[in-house]
């Protein structure tokens, strides 16, 4: 009986003071990590501006989801990742059931990969030529034509230079990318001469013949 | 330690190795080293094919769980083959994971793992415009010209040739 008596000192109020105190503890810790959501509106849905860690995570994940879908756009993945709390999942069944995702009104990152990753969704589509118009040739595209006139000499002290010294590694940054960009530029120029070489042959076959 | 710098590291090793010893008719490394996970490859043609004499330029794109996922690869001029789509991407087994096998033909051992490397997908590559592979056509019109049009496919490809080296 006595037992009975003690209970009744945890009413209803008590009981509503604690839920208003956890919440307000739950509120704090959820919101402290970026203050500037607290002043938002409660129904916004534009989270704050993540930090150079959060982002490079969320561009991680942006990756992920666009290794699936790469007609996603970075910043629309990025987007709809901070909306949902960094769930790839998520952006995934958003993406499939809205068959869309919407961009941010102001990018996020950068989004230089786009343009390059539209194509592939158009893979289907008919005309190569058309396509293939825009691509620049290698000597145009590495800027050679100079040195396409170089005479002869250069040629050969190429080839020795080749036999000299091995192509090798740079403990140095900007080497290494000198490095590449020689041997690059030496393999098309071999190419271009051999094969003008080729036609000149075939060109004077023909007018023998 | 995050998975985009085993990624980076990996890539740094397989650039160095490809510098130090080049295999034939192969150039490839970063576009720049401030990005790791884009690289511009030289493939020659191989020599005895329509492709012979030719250089060709294509972009690698790795993901940042490289090398559990393989990277995509697309050329960056015309090409005319049957495994490669208009837009340029290249369709072969080895840059597919092992989980999806969107064409149901290709054995495990042929696909991507992380034993693969940049090397063995640039020489599959070579290998593949060498001898197309008839059961995966990316390219219809090319696949059917391969089959029926020997001589056709053979001009289109040499025009290919004389387009990327700007001779036309």
């Amino acid at each position: 009986m006595s037992h009975q008596d003690e209970t009744p000192t945890i009413g209803l109020p008590q009981l509503a003071a604690c839920l208003f105190i956890g919440f307000l503890v739950y509120r704090y810790f959820s919101s402290s990590p970026s203050p500037n959501t607290s002043t938002r509106p409660a129904g916004a849905t534009a989270p704050a501006t993540p930090s150079p860690a959060q982002l490079r995570r969320l561009q991680e994940q942006a990756s992920l989801v666009q290794g699936m879908f790469p007609q996603i756009s970075t910043n629309a993945a990025i987007w709809e990742l901070q909306k949902n709390g960094g769930s790839v999942q998520g952006v995934v069944d958003k993406f499939l059931s809205a068959g869309r995702l919407p961009e941010p009104p102001v990018p996020i990152v950068p989004n230089p990969t786009a343009p390059r990753r539209t194509p592939s969704t158009g893979a289907t589509a008919s005309g190569s030529s058309a396509k293939a118009a825009g691509y620049t040739d290698l000597i145009t595209r590495y800027n050679l034509k100079d040195r396409l006139t170089e005479s002869g000499e250069a040629k050969e002290e190429d080839s020795s230079d080749k036999k000299g010294k091995q192509p090798a590694w740079s403990q140095n940054k900007a080497e290494r990318a000198a490095l590449l960009q020689k041997r690059r530029d030496e393999m098309i120029l071999q190419a271009r001469r051999k094969l003008e070489e080729q036609e000149r042959k075939g060109k004077g076959k023909e007018v023998e013949a | 330690m995050t998975s985009s710098t085993v990624a980076s590291r990996r890539l740094l090793h397989e650039y160095r190795a490809l510098s130090l010893s080049p295999p034939d008719g192969i150039t490839a490394g970063p576009s720049s080293e401030d990005d790791l996970f884009t690289w511009e490859c030289l493939i020659a043609g191989p020599s005895g094919t329509p492709f012979e004499g030719g250089v060709f330029p294509a972009e690698l794109k790795f993901p940042h769980d490289y090398p559990l996922s393989p990277p995509t690869m697309k050329f960056t001029c015309e090409m005319f083959h049957p495994n490669i789509y208009k837009d340029g991407t290249v369709c072969i087994s080895i840059l597919h994971a092992p989980g999806d096998d969107p064409n149901m033909y290709e054995s495990a051992s042929e696909r991507w793992s992380p034993v693969q490397s940049v090397e063995k997908i640039l020489l599959s590559v070579m290998s593949v415009l060498a001898e197309p592979n008839d059961e995966s056509g990316a390219n219809i019109d090319a696949s059917k010209v391969w089959r029926e049009n020997r001589k056709q496919y053979e001009a289109e490809v040499r025009r290919c040739v004389r387009k990327a080296l700007g001779l036309e």
